[in-house]
């Protein structure tokens, strides 16, 4: 059985490389293809970069993973009809927020231990589900194990590829997290998610 | 791996209609799509709070005392218990009309009992035997049985109609269970429930204690995992 442990760690390791710029002659499933396999390839030599330390790859992953999520993009849809009600000054403050709290959620879950069996990661198949949309299926083979499969759905705007949402064996985070946030902001409104969220990121931090 | 803590029993006949995932993000609506499969929410909420506090006093401690014991000594265990499930694994091909998951389970049993040490080595997969983890959960959804209505079961965690009533029937469907004793049976859950906490150790803290709100995250993230598994 797979290790969950391993798919869920995958999930920092997916924005190891910085935004990806389109040519103008690309075709924007070619621009997309590019654009996954550029990160994937990253993120294997990362993982089996013996001269970093595992807190040198974190803190490498942060950076490329702000770089290649659209926080901004996915921080609001996830928050539902309170960002609508929220105050510029609101809005602000929870898409800074956001940001650090999603990055080392994720990040901070890395270790060496639960990658080092990752040999490869295949392209299944990248399509347009809908006008500057994609969804790219992968799939991480695991050294005696199962494969593990992640989607991605990519956004493609002006001059640059970026990740709106990651779907590990059927999660997806967008769904998951609008959930959650909707639901904290029902109870305590967006203040109360601001400080629930860096209330979290303060404990990551600290603990890891 | 055998489904844990068999023992609970809790078994509700209603469900509801599975929510479309994949037209959720487009939705326009601001109902949540997880909470309708939630209609026992104040009850699954108590069970939750408490699962949440076990698993602080007592399960995630002894699961993270556990992972001290070297990766080779782990794998071994874990291979143990795998085997056990492997005549469950069979009867469940049987019974979805799988000969192709009943031969696999068939020999895999066979082969890791003998030349596996009793289960604690995993020859059939190096001989090309894969491993298939089903259980009466997944046979009910090869029948074409709703999931049903999410609930929270103690210590357990989350679940729903089918997976519980799955629970259930593995227990009685089991071949070695029949054949263990009450010691043995006991044994078995319990390494069963400390493997399982081990292996699945980052996504609990992920959403029990790394979410803003544990019970939405974890419910939204069960609600779509079984839809894909199944």
């Amino acid at each position: 059985m797979a290790s969950f442990i391993k798919k869920i760690f995958i999930i920092s390791s997916l924005f190891i490389s910085s935004t990806f710029h389109i040519s103008a002659e690309a075709k924007p499933v070619e621009v997309c293809q590019s654009f996954i396999k550029n990160k994937t390839d990253i993120m294997l030599q990362i993982f089996h970069n013996t001269k970093l330390t595992e807190s040198e790859k974190r803190r490498d992953l942060a950076v490329l993973f702000q770089e290649s999520v659209d926080t901004d993009w996915i921080g609001k849809y996830i928050l539902g009809h309170s960002w609508k009600n929220a105050t510029e000054a609101e809005q602000k403050q929870y898409l800074k927020s956001y940001r650090e709290y999603i990055t080392h959620t994720y990040v901070s879950k890395y270790n060496d231990e639960d990658t080092k069996d990752i040999y490869d990661i295949k392209i299944s198949s990248v399509i347009p589900t809908q006008q500057n949309e994609f969804l790219a299926s992968t799939l991480i083979k695991v050294k005696d194990d199962d494969d593990i499969k992640i989607d991605y759905v990519l956004a493609q705007s002006a001059d640059k590829c970026q990740v709106h949402d990651i779907n590990i064996e059927g999660v997806s985070l967008i769904l998951t997290q609008r959930s959650e946030f909707s639901a904290a902001a029902g109870f305590s409104g967006i203040n109360g998610v601001i400080k629930s969220m860096e209330k979290q990121y303060k404990m990551i931090t600290s603990s890891r | 791996m055998k489904d844990l803590l068999s023992l609970l029993i809790i078994f509700f006949l209603t469900s509801c209609s599975t929510a479309n995932i994949a037209n959720i993000k487009n939705s326009e609506t601001e109902i949540d799509p997880f909470e309708a499969r939630d209609t026992l929410k104040p009850l699954n909420k108590k069970i939750f709070s408490l699962n949440l506090a076990l698993d602080e006093t007592i399960i995630g401690p002894v699961a993270h005392t556990y992972h001290h014991v070297p990766e080779w000594g782990r794998r071994h265990i874990n291979n143990f218990l795998t085997n056990l499930d492997e005549p469950l694994n069979f009867v469940n091909g049987l019974l979805q009309a799988r000969p192709d998951i009943a031969f696999a389970s068939f020999w895999r049993f066979i082969l890791n009992t003998t030349i596996g040490f009793g289960g604690v080595n995993d020859f059939a997969s190096k001989a090309g035997l894969k491993h298939y983890d089903e259980g009466f959960s997944k046979t009910l959804g090869s029948y074409g049985v709703d999931e049903g209505i999410y609930l929270v079961l103690p210590v357990i965690g989350p679940s729903s109609v089918r997976d519980t009533t799955g629970l259930v029937a593995d227990w009685f469907l089991d071949p070695l269970g029949w054949l263990m004793n009450t010691t043995e049976t006991i044994t078995q859950i319990t390494m069963d429930g400390i493997t399982t906490r081990d292996n699945e150790d980052a996504v609990i803290e992920q959403f029990y204690y790394d979410s803003i709100e544990p019970y939405s995250a974890t419910r939204a993230a069960y609600l779509q995992h079984s839809a894909f598994k199944h």
